[in-house]
C-alpha cells in the first residue's frame, strides 16, 4: 500500500522532478565551467586568494533555485490533490491519515533531498579536488541554509495549498515569507554554522504545519 | 436488520443557514437508499458528514458502527465512495490507476473493472484526463465495483451523463445490489434514474427530513388530485393535502390520502369540489408534489 501511494505522488510529480533535475545540473555545470575558465586564465592559485580573502560565497547567483524546487515540488504534488477536493478520495484510502499524510510529504523531502544531493554534492565534490577541505566545507556551511530553505518552502507550500480556507492560506503565506526569510541568510563563508541547528529544528517544527490544514480540510472549513 | 449508516441528531449550519437540525435516519443492510432534494438542501453536505470530511454543529454518524471521524483502515476498505462529478485522479492512465487502487482492496476484482473498460472501447495507456465526462464516469464505476465494497456511497452520480451512460450506470448498480448483502446510499438529480433503482426514498426539504418511506409506499399511494371549484371559492388547507396549487385554471393537490378522504378535506372550509380526479405519478412527479415547483 505504501508503494502505491508513492506510486501516485511519482506519477503526478515525475516530469517536473526531471525538469528540475535537468536545471539544477545545468546551473552547476554552468557555475562549474565559469570557475574553470576562470582558472585557466588567471590560475589557480590566484583564484584561491580572491575565494578566501574575498570570502566569495560560492552559488551565490542560484541561491532561490533551492526555494523555488521546494514550492515547485509542493505546487505539482498537491495542487492535483485539492483540485475538485480530489484529497478526500486520497484520505478514504484504507489507510491511517498520519500514515498517508506522513508518507506524501516523506516523498516530496526525499525527492528535494535526492535533487540537492546529487547537484550540490557533486559540485562540492568536483571543487575538493582543486580547493582546500576547509574551504569547500565553509563554502558547504554556507550553502546548506540555502538547501535546508528548499525543504522549508516545501513544506510551507504544502501547507498553504492544504488549507481549505482562502483568508487563511494568504496569513500562511505571510507566515511562510517571513520562516523563509530565515533561511535566506547573507553572508561570508561558514557564517551561519551556528544556526544549523536552529534551521533543522524549524524544519522539523514545519513538517508538522500540513496536519493543521488538513484537520481544517478535514473539518469542511471554507 | 443490520445498520449500515446511522445518523444522529445531526444539526448543520452555513453561517447563519440551518441544512438541518436534528436529522436522524438509519440504513439497513441490503437497501438501496436515495436522497433527494433540490439545490442547497444538503444532499452533498449529509455524505461529506458521513465520510467524515465535514464537521457538522451537532450530532453523529456512524458507519458500519464506526463513529464518521474516527473510521478505522478496515471499515474505509469496504466503503465505496464516489465524489460528485464523477472525480477521480485524472493524471492516470487506465492501467496505471488500476494498479493503484488494486494494492489498498483485498477483494480487488480485476476483470470486473477492465471488462468495463473493454466496453468503453478505452486502452489501457489512454490518460483519464484525455476522455469524455461520460467515460471517466464509466472509470469510477469499474473502480468501485472492482474493489467490491459493503457499503456504496454516490454523490450524485447522474451528473453531467447522457442518457446512455445513466442508464448503463443504473444496470450495473442495479446487478450489483441484487445480491442483497449491499447496501447503496445515493443522490441524483434525475429522479426518473432513482425510480428504477431505490428501495427507499428520503426527501430533504430546506432545513429538514421531509420524508424517509419505502419507495414502492410513495408510488402506491401519493397521488395527484385534480378538481374544480367555483369561481372565487378557495380549497381548505391541511397537512395532508401537499403543495395545492390553482395552475391554467384547474386546482391540484397531492396527498397520501385515498380520494373521499382528499374530498372531505378539501370540502371542510364548505366549498364544493367538483371533477374530482386521482393520478398515479412517476417518482419525479411525487418529488415535485412534496418539495413544491419553488
Amino acid at each position: 500500500m505504501n508503494k502505491a501511494l508513492l506510486f501516485k505522488e511519482w506519477i503526478k510529480t515525475r516530469w517536473m522532478f526531471l525538469l528540475m533535475f535537468v536545471v539544477f545540473i545545468l546551473a552547476m555545470g554552468y557555475i562549474a565551467l565559469r570557475i574553470s575558465s576562470a582558472a585557466r586564465n588567471v590560475g589557480m592559485p590566484h583564484l584561491w586568494e580572491v575565494f578566501i580573502l574575498k570570502n566569495v560565497v560560492l552559488l551565490d547567483q542560484i541561491k532561490v533555485l533551492p526555494l523555488l524546487a521546494g514550492i515547485i515540488m509542493g505546487i505539482t504534488q498537491f495542487i492535483p490533490e485539492m483540485t475538485k477536493k480530489r484529497f478526500k478520495l486520497t484520505l478514504h484510502l484504507p489507510l491511517g491519515e498520519n500514515r498517508i499524510v506522513c508518507l506524501m510529504l516523506s516523498f516530496g523531502m526525499v525527492c528535494l533531498l535526492l535533487l540537492f544531493t546529487v547537484s550540490y554534492g557533486g559540485f562540492l565534490w568536483g571543487l575538493s579536488a582543486d580547493f582546500p577541505r576547509e574551504v569547500v566545507g565553509a563554502w558547504f556551511a554556507t550553502i546548506l541554509p540555502q538547501v535546508l530553505c528548499g525543504f522549508a518552502s516545501y513544506l510551507l507550500t504544502a501547507w498553504i495549498i492544504l488549507e481549505p480556507v482562502w483568508s487563511q492560506r494568504i496569513y500562511n503565506a505571510v507566515i511562510g515569507l517571513l520562516i523563509l526569510s530565515l533561511f535566506m541568510v547573507q553572508g561570508v563563508p561558514g557564517s551561519y554554522i551556528y544556526m544549523l541547528p536552529f534551521l533543522f529544528g524549524t524544519l522539523l517544527l514545519l513538517a508538522l504545519y500540513p496536519k493543521i490544514s488538513i484537520r481544517h480540510f478535514k473539518e469542511g472549513m471554507q | 436488520m443490520e445498520k449500515v449508516i446511522e445518523c444522529k441528531n445531526i444539526t448543520h449550519y452555513y453561517g447563519e443557514k440551518l441544512i438541518y437540525e436534528n436529522l436522524n435516519f438509519e440504513v439497513e443492510k441490503g437497501k438501496v437508499l436515495g436522497l433527494l432534494g433540490k439545490n442547497g438542501t444538503g444532499k452533498t453536505t449529509i455524505i461529506n458528514i458521513l465520510n467524515g470530511y465535514l464537521k457538522p454543529r451537532s450530532g453523529e454518524c456512524y458507519l458500519l458502527g464506526e463513529n464518521m471521524n474516527h473510521l478505522t483502515p478496515a471499515t474505509k476498505a469496504k466503503i465505496g465512495l464516489l465524489l460528485e462529478g464523477h472525480v477521480q485522479h485524472t493524471y492516470f492512465t487506465i492501467e496505471q490507476i488500476e494498479k493503484y487502487y488494486r494494492a489498498f482492496f483485498p477483494n480487488w476484482k480485476r476483470d470486473a473493472f477492465y471488462g468495463l473498460m473493454e466496453k468503453l472501447k478505452v486502452v489501457p495507456h489512454q490518460k483519464i484526463n484525455h476522455m469524455s465526462c461520460g467515460q471517466r464516469s464509466q472509470v469510477a464505476l469499474g473502480l468501485l465495483f472492482a474493489q467490491d465494497p459493503e457499503l456504496l456511497i454516490l454523490d450524485d452520480f447522474s451528473m453531467g451523463l447522457d442518457p446512455g451512460y445513466r442508464r448503463l450506470f443504473v444496470e450495473y448498480l442495479r446487478d450489483f445490489a441484487a445480491g442483497g448483502d449491499k447496501t447503496i446510499f445515493l443522490t441524483s438529480h434525475i429522479i426518473q434514474d432513482m425510480e428504477l433503482l431505490i428501495d427507499d426514498c428520503m426527501i430533504l426539504d430546506y432545513g429538514r427530513l421531509l420524508i424517509h418511506k419505502p419507495t414502492r409506499e410513495i408510488m402506491e399511494n401519493f397521488h395527484r388530485f385534480r378538481f374544480s371549484l367555483n369561481e372565487g371559492q378557495v380549497p381548505a388547507e391541511h397537512e395532508k393535502l401537499w403543495n395545492t396549487e390553482k395552475n391554467n385554471g384547474q386546482w391540484i393537490t397531492y396527498s397520501f390520502e385515498p380520494l373521499e378522504t382528499v374530498r372531505q378535506l378539501l370540502e371542510s372550509k364548505g366549498v364544493q369540489v367538483s371533477d374530482l380526479k386521482e393520478e398515479t405519478l412517476s417518482l419525479e412527479d411525487a418529488f415535485i408534489g412534496l418539495t413544491g415547483k419553488y
